[in-house]
């Protein structure tokens, strides 16, 4: 055991998945702690920015990896797995109401409050965040995500067409006019 | 930040500055644990505390380490050498002369599945005990090497195999022609004088 815990951290996730299916606590405490974050802000993006939403289905998608860890075939990417059923979840949720409708614009104030002794330009930069992630929701479904993928998690233009099943060319044109399109609404906000 | 566009840069700086503001619930974590303590519970198979050290053992890590192992056990083996000055007398058993084995023969197998084979003429080179049933155990004295039978000799009565024999006795049987080819021992064998 004592070779096992030291060596816990080296492992690969998707080697943390193998023994997930072997019941090993560690390595699922492990693969959580590696991607808690990462999926709870994907969450937390793609569905109207609501904390309570994006912590649901963080539970759910990690209770989905507990209770069905034989859904990860091996000699997949674990990371473009996992975010591909984040963002399946997330369809489903849209699918399930009508999320468009009723995302609510008002972005909490709190959530890009910087500290007492920031700068004007930092507030002018967490202006321009908060007035970005405001009309990133306008954007469809799927540049939203392919936004979050690039930008945040740095994935491929491959991987995200593994995540989200398109081809790589439809990728990149969306991902173009998703960035076309916030650079003209900020541009009318006179924020660049 | 340029007019036209925004840059791949701003953007991932964006994003990853506005992601380090958000955290999940750390309850979440505990829930979720404590799920999966339960279904590993259900689980029939159950991590191998060996496999850390097996896997440790045959990985390239440590090298200097267990190379320093391998060291230590090779030289107490190489200390350890014991010089045995009496000769260790050991009797031949060269089966490649036994040209022709030793037939037991293994279709009567009974009774207790034993091999079987008959001594025909055994009783009258022992004298009075062609009638006589004895219960002893008759050993066949070839040199210095015992043949034990273990049930009564009577004339054509089947009896069990030894569990083990030398060949050598066999060897023997056969150059004296003792042995035809249906196992019979002859009374006129030198061996059973």
């Amino acid at each position: 055991m004592i070779f096992r815990k030291k060596n816990i951290a080296r492992l690969t996730d998707e080697e943390l998945m193998a023994a997930i299916k072997n019941g090993d606590q560690s390595a699922f405490s492990e693969l959580y702690e590696r991607f808690n974050q990462r999926l709870y802000y994907y969450f937390f993006r793609m569905l109207g920015n609501d904390k309570e939403v994006a912590n649901d289905f963080l539970q759910d998608l990690f209770l989905k990896i507990i209770n069905k860890p034989e859904l990860f075939k091996p000699g997949y990417k674990f990371s473009s797995w996992i975010f591909t059923v984040a963002h399946n979840m997330c369809k489903n949720e849209y699918r399930n109401r009508e999320v468009r409708k009723i995302v609510n614009n008002d972005e909490n104030p709190d959530q890009f409050l910087a500290d007492e002794n920031s700068f004007e330009e930092t507030l002018k930069k967490e202006h321009l965040i908060t007035q970005l992630f405001a009309e990133i929701e306008y954007l469809a479904e799927d540049q939203k995500a392919i936004l979050l993928l690039k930008y945040k998690e740095n994935f491929s233009l491959k991987e995200i067409s593994e995540v989200l099943e398109l081809p790589v060319g439809t990728i990149k044109s969306r991902l173009y006019y998703a960035r076309i399109e916030l650079t003209k609404k900020l541009a009318n906000k006179s924020l660049l | 930040m340029k007019n036209d566009m925004i840059s791949d840069k701003e953007l991932s700086s964006i994003f990853n500055q506005d992601a380090a503001n958000h955290f999940p619930d750390e309850a979440i974590r505990e829930r979720l644990e404590y799920a999966f303590m339960i279904k590993s519970s259900r689980y029939k198979t159950t991590q191998n505390s060996f496999l850390g050290l097996f896997a440790w053992l045959f990985s390239w890590s440590n090298l200097p380490l267990k190379a320093a192992m391998v060291s230590v056990v090779l030289l107490f083996s190489l200390v350890n050498i014991k010089n045995v000055e009496t000769p260790i007398l050991q009797q031949m058993q060269d089966t490649t002369l036994n040209t022709m084995p030793y037939h037991i023969d293994s279709s009567q197998t009974s009774p207790f599945f034993a091999d079987t084979c008959s001594i025909s003429k055994l009783i009258k080179s022992n004298g009075n005990k062609e009638t006589k049933h004895s219960e002893e155990e008759i050993s066949i004295h070839p040199g210095f090497v015992t043949m034990q039978l273990s049930l009564i000799a009577d004339k054509n009565v089947p009896f069990s195999a030894p569990a083990h024999f030398v060949l050598s006795d066999l060897e023997i049987l056969r150059k004296q022609r003792s042995i035809d080819s249906g196992n019979t021992i002859p009374a006129e064998s030198p061996l059973l004088a």
